[in-house]
């Protein structure tokens, strides 16, 4: 497993084009949302604009680098037969499951600290150290569940139709729990249902991090009970189709 | 317990209305060097699946080295180079192999296995921008990383030139003498009679033959003998020497023969003059035929 985990960090990070595409999205996303916000003096507080923009667009990172370790990739590698050449050798499902869980992990680094090093150094975000700490360590644990979502996504379809169930679930989660705005912006209606979701819950649970405010443990278990869950849908969608399911 | 790498029993496997296994029936023991040949859509690749967990059959029963086929490609006993298959994006060949070896519990070193599989001048190479060819040779490289009991091929040549496909061969042949026992799928029948000790001939899912390639071979020497004849009498045909079946419609009459020549020497004698003769080798299908029909009147 751990051979396993290292020969696919080492292959995608030797992708440029795809290690760019993970960092271009969030980091562009927060310099115009920066731009638009702070120009709106009803927006308030420039300096906490930019913080909360920041700790979202952490999270957006996170979520959509862990979702796209797999997603897309893997039905097109399940499609090439890549991944039934790797389940007639020892590997067993559940350790590769894992190792790309750990690729997922590793693949959430370059997007989150770009985000926090571009707010640190274009609009001069500051907090102690064990604040940014904190907020990388929350933001990246805390997208195991959408490692697993795209696991889900690249196992279910086929090709494109990966590509677009991967933006609809990734936009749709992240719109719901108030990822792309502010929670407090949203309709009533949307708010309640976007406490459903875990990307809710890893905002809030961000927010207390780099605000030092006490945190909700509620927030953490609810991430974990969703990795439980959808971990558990990726286990028994592998039990139905197996290495071949196209 | 057993003897036989594999015991494939009674097996059938449907898709949908198509029934892909037939109640295929073949047993390989250990340390033998197996062909199932066949024309497309025999049922080979569908058989190699089934003897690697990768599907599970509707009817039947497979061991796979006394034990059920997915456990033994866990055990690391197994390992398979499958018919189709491109490579990830980003990795080096050597990474690749080398990924396959250590999954395998590393038994060969890195350089034995590039070796083996014809890799040495291109391990540093990305395997996202290698020949098809070269990339076949990558995934023979991945089968051959462990030292596995038991090797699949399936159609393991297709994408190969001339001298890649003897170096192919002769690493087979290398591995066979360390005791493996190999299963190739193939719809060349020379491929088969060259490499195996055995063929096994798949058509529309059933056995419909299992033999030394000399027999085999004989078998699939058949020829066809087309011409038209006046008044064609079945039971007179069919005594012909050299010939297998008979095939009458209206004046039109087709014969497969073992024998050609001595056939079509005693239809000019008996008969004088024939019309619109034609012999022509039969190919896989044709001998395919034969070897259902051996005998019967058609």
């Amino acid at each position: 497993m751990i051979t396993f985990a290292r020969f696919e960090i080492v292959r995608t990070l030797r992708n440029a084009k795809f290690l760019g595409f993970l960092l271009a999205m969030p980091v562009g996303l927060y310099l115009v949302l920066a731009g638009v916000e702070a120009g709106d003096p009803s927006s308030g507080d420039p300096q906490a604009v930019y913080l909360l923009l920041m700790i979202m667009m952490a999270v957006y990172a996170a979520i959509g680098s862990a979702m796209y370790a797999t997603g897309p990739e893997l039905a097109q590698e399940r499609a090439s037969g890549w991944i039934r050449q790797l389940l007639v050798t020892p590997l067993s499902f559940p350790s590769w499951m894992i190792a790309k869980v750990v690729q997922s992990l590793v693949l959430t680094l370059p997007g989150t600290v770009a985000v926090c090093v571009v707010a640190a150094v274009v609009h001069g975000v500051t907090m102690p150290f064990s604040h940014w700490a904190l907020l990388v360590v929350a933001v990246v644990l805390g997208s195991i569940p959408f490692g697993l979502l795209g696991q889900i996504i690249g196992q279910f379809f086929n090709n494109q139709a990966a590509s677009a169930a991967q933006l609809f679930v990734l936009f749709g989660l992240s719109f719901l729990g108030g990822v792309l705005l502010p929670t407090q912006a949203l309709p009533a209606t949307v708010q309640q249902i976007g406490r459903f979701t875990p990307t809710y819950h890893l905002v809030q649970l961000a927010e207390e991090v780099v605000l030092g405010q006490p945190v909700h443990w509620i927030h953490a278990l609810a991430i974990a009970v969703s990795a439980v869950v959808i971990g558990g849908v990726v286990l028994t969608l592998w039990r139905r189709d197996g290495a071949t399911g196209n | 317990m057993t003897a036989d790498a594999i015991v494939f029993r009674d097996v059938v496997k449907r898709f949908g209305d198509v029934t892909a296994l037939n109640r295929t029936d073949f047993a390989v023991a250990k340390g033998e060097v197996l062909a199932m040949l066949g024309p497309n859509g025999a049922g080979k690749s569908t058989a190699v699946d089934l003897l690697l967990g990768l599907r599970k059959p509707d009817e039947g029963t497979i061991s796979v080295l006394g034990t059920d086929p997915a456990k033994a490609v866990s055990q690391g006993r197994v390992s398979a180079m499958l018919q189709r298959g491109s490579l990830p994006a980003g990795a080096r060949v050597a990474e690749i192999v080398d990924l396959s070896r250590r999954l395998y519990g590393s038994v060969r070193s890195l350089d034995e296995v590039l070796g083996l599989a014809g890799l040495d001048g291109i391990a540093k190479r990305r395997a996202d921008a290698l020949s098809g060819g070269q990339a076949q040779r990558v995934r023979f490289g991945m089968a051959l990383a462990g030292k596995p009991e038991l090797l699949f091929l399936d159609e393991p040549t297709v994408a190969l030139d001339v001298e890649a496909r003897q170096h192919f061969w002769r690493s087979v042949q290398k591995v066979a003498a360390e005791g493996t026992t190999v299963v190739f799928a193939t719809h060349y029948l020379d491929e088969a009679d060259e490499n195996a000790d055995r063929i096994v001939v798949l058509n529309s899912g059933v056995v419909v033959a299992d033999g030394p390639p000399s027999t085999i071979k004989a078998v699939a020497t058949v020829r066809v003998v087309r011409c038209v004849l006046d008044e064609p009498d079945l039971n007179d045909l069919q005594g012909l020497p050299g010939v297998v079946s008979v095939e009458v419609h209206g004046q039109e009459v087709a014969l497969r023969c073992d024998d050609a020549d001595s056939t079509v020497a005693e239809m000019y004698a008996r008969y004088g003059k024939l019309r619109d003769i034609q012999v022509s080798g039969a190919g896989l299908e044709d001998a395919l035929l034969a070897l259902t029909s051996s005998g019967d009147a058609r």
